[in-house]
């Protein structure tokens, strides 16, 4: 008789919870920004601006990654996560901080953005104990183990400060300045999202494209280098605001911009899938964002933007750029092996499975892309000029993509996001 | 009272084994396991199956699947009596181990 074995990885239900809501968050956010279009063109210093970057960045952004990093830890570095259990419980912590956080900062609550942001904060400081616990169990030590590791460094430091930032901003203890702010930006932005990205895109690509023999040194080189520039940049920013350090740490982190795209392309060269996916064709735009938010930030810090429109749109170029693309191109991949992997792995053998390319919508994706890289186009070019009925218009185009992506990621990730391995698994051989 | 086990040659059974495992896939790439070059060996020995295979990548997502359904698919041929499946890494697979047709379905000819 087969037994079905028991796995390293958490149920279905723990990284499908995080991942359904991040889908939550990037509608909210894809709806937002044409509807915040007068505030987004104006300047960055507004709290709906705020709360709309929080958004993105938590429950959006972040929250995807926990959910990718639940269900990619096991399987792709051979680590078992500790404590499941307690993930699941994490979750509504984590969520109640943040749908609490969001509308406080949009209202300017100073007390609410206390009390749900100390909820947030527990939440991801959690997360990120779990996860760092749970690395003495790494069996693969591929780069994306070091980038992780590191992102999650960063990812207390930018907790640590935000924490700060937000309780003193109830309390005024002292004035938080606009450097000290950038320097939480670039911590949360560069730091943990960005070496996350990075990290988790050199494991996907390899496995995904059939990339093979790609040497690993300039990924290693642009980690130390990455990390060296983003440290230097924090300390610049907070000790040093105006001087030169700021500009050339800027631009070191810049080049090691410049070094991933270089090495993403150059692993892509070893691929022995020759035809490009849907998901690739993501991985482009979002690889094309980030040299042009690199681009936008060092403008910024060397004083030649001609307005502070030029800061949103530079954290519009990152986060619905970089990785709003990213996200929205690898969920083309995680969540239908998401999906196979718990609800036709018991049969798989025995009967026939439908291939992972099959439960996606092939021609929804692909009308998606089309509108998502149109109205983010748009929205980007609408921000730069400071037009808001440019940022309303190609935002509906972004919107509407957005829409088209929910779609095709709902039918696969809302079952899983309630329900037990276990439950799947006997479901399907039931069937 | 149990069913009496169909009795085939070794030879034969290895014959459907490998027949078998090429209805499995790799459910990412659609080209299954035999073309992809991943089962190293196949014995039999009294109705009893042996496979040592591989996957792609030590951190392939399909690490604990994969396994499960070559086992699976062996336990459907009549007369195999048990299945027993092995990973190994050594040595490591690389894509020259794929066969003509798995190459031409990746577009890599």
């Amino acid at each position: 008789m087969m037994t079905i074995k028991p796995k390293r990885s958490p149920g279905p239900d723990l990284p499908g919870r995080y991942l359904v809501t991040g889908l939550v968050g990037f509608m909210i956010f894809a709806f937002g920004v044409p509807l915040l279009a007068p505030e987004l063109v104006r300047t960055n210093d507004d709290l709906r601006v705020f709360a709309l970057t929080h958004l993105a960045v938590l429950g959006w952004i972040t929250m995807t990654m926990f959910g990718a990093l639940y269900q990619l830890f096991p399987v792709a570095l051979g680590g078992t996560v500790r404590s499941p259990r307690l993930g699941r419980w994490n979750y509504w912590l984590l969520a109640t901080g943040i749908a609490g956080f969001v509308p406080s900062f949009y209202r300017g609550w100073t007390a609410g953005v206390a009390i749900f942001g100390s909820l947030t904060v527990g939440g991801i400081l959690h997360f990120a104990f779990q996860l760092l616990r749970s690395y003495p169990s790494v069996r693969d030590w591929h780069p994306m183990a070091y980038y992780v590791l590191a992102a999650l460094v960063w990812l207390i430091a930018t907790i640590g400060f935000g924490f700060v930032y937000a309780l003193n901003w109830h309390f005024a203890w002292f004035r938080v300045t606009d450097t000290m702010l950038a320097a939480h930006v670039q911590m949360g932005l560069a730091g943990w999202l960005g070496l996350t990205l990075m990290g988790v895109s050199y494991k996907l690509t390899e496995l995904f494209a059939l990339a093979h023999g790609h040497s690993r040194a300039l990924t290693f080189a642009n980690l130390g280098v990455w990390n060296v520039a983003l440290l230097g940049l924090t300390l610049s920013l907070l000790f040093e605001p105006g001087g030169w350090l700021v500009t050339g740490f800027a631009g070191l982190l810049a080049i090691a911009a410049l070094l991933h795209v270089v090495d993403i392309a150059l692993l892509l060269r070893t691929r022995r899938r020759r035809k490009l996916t849907v998901e690739q064709w993501h991985t482009f735009v979002s690889l094309g964002s980030l040299l042009a938010a690199a681009a936008l930030g060092l403008l910024l810090v060397s004083g030649h933007a001609p307005g502070r429109n030029w800061v949103v749109a530079y954290g519009y170029a990152a986060l619905a750029g970089w990785f709003g693309f990213a996200i929205v191109g690898k969920s083309y991949k995680i969540l239908p092996f998401l999906s196979w992997l718990h609800r036709f792995s018991g049969v798989a053998g025995r009967q026939p499975v439908p291939l992972l390319s099959e439960l996606v919508d092939q021609r929804l994706a692909w009308s998606s892309f089309g509108l998502l890289a149109v109205g983010f186009t748009g929205v980007l070019v609408g921000l730069l000029l400071g037009d808001a009925t440019v940022v309303r218009t190609a935002g509906a185009l972004y919107a509407a993509g957005a829409l088209l992506f929910a779609l095709n990621a709902a039918r696969l990730v809302l079952p899983l996001a309630f329900l037990r391995r276990s439950q799947l698994v006997s479901q399907e051989m039931t069937a | 009272m149990t069913e009496p086990r169909l009795q085939l040659p070794d030879d034969l059974l290895a014959a459907e084994a490998w027949q078998q495992l090429e209805c499995v896939y790799d459910p990412e790439l659609g080209v299954n396991l035999v073309d992809l070059g991943l089962i190293y060996r196949l014995d039999v020995k009294d109705g009893k199956v042996q496979v040592e295979m591989t996957l792609t990548t030590p951190g392939c997502p399909m690490s604990d699947s994969m396994p499960d359904a070559v086992e699976r698919a062996l336990l459907t041929i009549p007369g195999v009596a048990h299945a027993s499946v092995e990973v190994v890494w050594e040595p490591r697979w690389v894509p020259e181990m794929m066969s003509e047709r798995a190459t031409r379905e990746l577009g890599w000819v």
